[in-house]
């Protein structure tokens, strides 16, 4: 190859570097995120930066750990940590997934605005949702069966509640799983014998009431304080330090203005 | 310390640990790294990081790279490989070089195996194992470097809580017993539940107290086993019927002090009535149809021409030519279930009349008479075997089932420092004159002239009293076991009895002597010997000596049975 053509192809690959990053931002994964924060983070940032399309697919964690893996997203939402499996996974195709916390949330139990209980502890919450416990009474209500609503199994908030609420144990026999936190907050407004998990961005939903555990409430201040039982941290995952678009709109998400809509949303911000 | 060094050290050092000590997993430090981050030393960011550090450290691992299905909450892989020389001898077989029944054999048996607990109730497994028989997995080095094949030797689920279990499939066998009854390789396939009965009278109410440390236990097991699967369309009652083998067992136990116990337990073991076939065991006992000797009968008939030439002592010879004569030969064949043979054979002559034709004659050499036939004709015929002396009626009905009460048990105890233990067996069969009279049909010395050996209650009973002082649990643990037994044809069920004494042959009393030591926490070397001698000589006949079948059961086919076996045990 001469000099010249060498050149020339050169700058033919410099040419296209441009196109290459006008595609739309990718992100995939979780629903507790990408039901409501990270849309209405894509509009705030469109207004700064209106030339970025973003693509936006909420369907679990598991999705888009999985759509990172396979260079399908350049974001992967994740409402848990990565497990080794994936990280194994993940390194065989050269990708390190790196841990982004975009905000905390609190898993907070919610019951029918009608269920007389002022509370539970965490015991009786683990012998609810694995059906230790399958009668009102047996916790101090009102004689009932209880109806169990939880994420379906490709939630991140699945496993995150088996690992947080439940010693790992399987859930109740009888429990219903739900596409998202929204269904779940329907459903047991419907219920008055239901119980379920959501985020606090779930929580204005008419007809539920939120019951602390062991006496606390879910609030910003008891995640912040980690005093609530049931708080975790929420992820971007990106292939290693994130670049290009992805690196923008992470340290959008983080900035103030970004953090601001975090608790807005309903999510508690991470500053 | 610069605060930006902080984190990146700590990292490392959490890092390190689960590399240093391979069997702490770099999940174990995610408690530190949330401690670090309720003091303040780490953020909320850098903790997440030393997380994926380590998550990804781990991952490289070879723990790291197995990925196992989210239900499962513990596995435990293991097996065992065991190394065997053999000699066996069986008698009345004398001592020569064309004896068949001495055997020198290098055998091995290799199980490997998995079980799961699934979370807290759930649990499955199986195992795999080099022999197809239920009582042993031994396969013989033979043949050129053969290779052989692999058999599922258990593969089970089941559900358990803090005082009761179920489990379906092919599994570990639970109840208490001794090799007198079950032998150690058979894996029950069925259905068995235990109930912790102790646990349920100690419950004070429905809550979760139980009354602990008590000194007595009282546990029920029971199993449906599946015992021979038939063919529902077959012909006949027993043909198409299943059989079932049903067990209930109570095993109680009390604790005198930290090293003396005393276990007890009865159960009552029911066999449904079906046509027993295809069983691999060694000695088993499986339906033939066909006993006894056959008799085939071949008959000859001839037509023969004779010629007499008869020379006077002048030298006038005679020429005589005999009318046709017929020669009926009938032969008789008995053909024994050894494969010896008997032949009979009778001749008839039957010569119509006078000779016809008389021609004189001279020359030939004085006084000598020669004869001379010639068959003109000739036709032979033979019979269909049909069963001979010996040959024994059909069975059927209950006659087939086993109804076995018994009543295993131990003294355990301490001599100086080494645990060691009384224990006994025993055994009696409700059914065993059925068994006995109908389905074995024994006789003493000949089969075809001797009336029938009739049942007596030893028959019907198994017994056995042993002793063991020490055992193999760690390197340098050695063990000795001594116990005398003695098995009536009619007490237990052929096909679950040990394989290694008198080779799981029945009619039966001798000694075994195993002597163990263990020479690593995985190898354990051991020799064992057995003994064995008739309880009742020179039975004969029937279903179970097979002296009239070889495709029979051979329960009962030898006055003495030797066995010496030498073991090398690794475990894994």
């Amino acid at each position: 190859m001469t000099r010249s053509s060498l050149f020339h192809l050169t700058g033919f690959l410099l040419a296209l570097a441009p196109l290459a990053q006008a595609g739309p931002l990718i992100i995939k994964g979780s629903d507790t995120l990408g039901a409501k924060l990270v849309p209405q983070l894509a509009e705030a940032y469109k207004q700064k930066s209106p030339d970025t399309h973003f693509e936006i697919a909420a369907e679990g964690s598991t999705t888009g750990i999985a759509a990172l893996i396979d260079n399908t997203a350049q974001i992967g939402m994740s409402s848990r940590r990565a497990k080794p499996t994936e990280m194994s996974a993940a390194s065989a195709k050269g990708i390190t997934l790196r841990p982004t916390i975009v905000a905390f949330d609190a898993m907070s139990i919610i019951v029918n605005q009608a269920n007389g209980l002022t509370g539970l502890t965490k015991k009786q919450v683990e012998q609810i949702f694995t059906g230790d416990v399958t009668d009102w009474s047996a916790v101090g209500g009102k004689p009932g069966k209880i109806s169990v609503y939880t994420r379906n199994t490709s939630s991140g908030t699945y496993s995150d509640w088996k690992e947080l609420a439940m010693k790992k144990r399987d859930y109740a026999p009888g429990s219903q799983k739900m596409a998202g936190h929204e269904q779940i907050a329907a459903e047991v407004a419907q219920n008055p014998n239901g119980i379920g998990y959501v985020g606090l961005a779930y929580l204005k939903v008419k007809g539920i009431k939120v019951l602390p555990v062991d006496g606390i409430f879910p609030s910003a201040a008891t995640v912040k304080n980690k005093s609530f039982p049931y708080s975790r941290p929420t992820f971007f995952y990106t292939n290693g330090e994130p670049s290009g678009a992805a690196k923008e709109f992470v340290a959008f998400t983080l900035s103030p203005a970004g953090q601001a809509i975090v608790s807005q949303v309903g999510f508690v911000n991470v500053q | 310390m610069n605060s930006n060094w902080a984190p990146k050290i700590l990292a490392t050092a959490i890092a390190v640990f689960p590399i240093l000590n391979s069997s702490i997993q770099a999940q174990d430090a995610g408690a530190l790294v949330d401690k670090l981050i309720k003091k303040g030393i780490l953020t909320d960011q850098e903790g997440e990081e030393v997380r994926a550090d380590m998550m990804r450290d781990f991952s490289q691992t070879s723990a790291g790279k197995v990925n196992l299905n989210s239900s499962i909450t513990e596995l435990k892989l293991s097996g065992d490989l065991r190394l065997r020389y053999q000699y066996d001898n069986r008698q009345p077989q004398v001592d020569n070089p064309t004896n068949l029944d001495q055997r020198s054999t290098f055998r091995y048996r290799l199980r490997i195996g998995a079980d799961a607990t699934l979370g807290a109730n759930w649990s499955a497994g199986f195992q795999l194992q080099s022999g197809q028989n239920a009582d042993s997995a031994n396969q013989t080095f033979s043949n050129g470097f053969d290779n052989d094949a692999i058999f599922i030797s258990r593969a089970f689920f089941g559900w358990k809580n803090d005082w009761a279990s179920v489990t379906a499939g092919k599994q570990k066998n639970p109840f208490y017993t001794t090799d007198m009854v079950w032998d150690n390789d058979i894996n029950p396939s069925g259905v068995i539940e235990t109930i912790a009965l102790h646990k349920l009278w100690g419950r004070r109410s429905a809550g979760e107290e139980v009354i602990q440390n008590s000194n007595w236990e009282l546990n029920l097991i029971t199993g449906q086993l599946w015992y021979q699967n038939n063919n529902e369309f077959a012909a006949g009652a027993d043909f198409n019927t299943d059989g079932f083998l049903f067990v209930e067992q109570l095993v109680g136990s009390y604790r005198f002090s930290n090293d003396v116990k005393i276990t007890i337990a009865p159960a009552w073991m029911t066999w449904t009535a079906a046509h027993l076939t295809n069983f691999r065991n060694e000695n088993a006992y499986a339906d033939v149809v066909i006993y006894g000797p056959t008799v085939s009968t071949k008959t000859t008939t001839s037509v023969v021409n004779t010629t007499e030439e008869t020379v006077n002592a002048t030298g006038t010879k005679t020429t005589r030519i005999v009318t046709p004569t017929t020669v009926t030969s009938v032969v008789t064949t008995t053909t024994n279930p050894d494969g010896s043979t008997s032949v009979n054979t009778q001749q008839s002559t039957v010569r119509p009349g006078s000779p016809i034709t008389t021609i004189l004659a001279v020359g030939g050499t004085p006084n000598q008479k020669t004869t001379s036939a010639k068959t003109i004709a000739s036709a032979t015929s033979a019979s269909v075997p049909i069963p001979g002396p010996g040959a024994l009626p059909a069975v059927s009905g209950e006659s087939r089932g086993l109804n076995i009460l018994t009543a295993p048990g131990d003294v355990s105890f301490k001599i100086g420092s080494l645990k060691s233990k009384a224990y006994w067996d025993f055994a009696y069969n409700l059914d065993g004159p059925g068994r006995y009279n109908d389905i074995y049909q024994l006789k003493t010395g000949n089969i075809a002239t001797d009336s029938p050996h009739r049942y007596t209650t030893e028959d019907g009973i198994a017994w056995l009293v042993g002793l063991q002082v020490g055992e193999t649990k760690k390197a340098g643990d050695w063990s000795v076991i001594f116990n005398y037994r003695r098995t009536g044809i009619a007490s237990i069920d052929p096909n679950l009895n040990d394989s290694d004494f008198a080779m799981g042959e029945l009619n039966v009393q001798g000694f075994t002597l195993r002597l163990a030591y263990q020479v690593a926490d995985a190898c354990v070397m051991q020799l064992s010997g057995y003994m064995a001698w008739n309880l009742v000589d020179n039975l004969s006949g029937g279903r179970a000596t097979n002296r009239l079948n070889p495709t029979n059961a051979g329960i009962a086919q030898d006055n003495a049975v030797n066995v010496l076996q030498f073991d090398v045990n690794i475990k894994f």
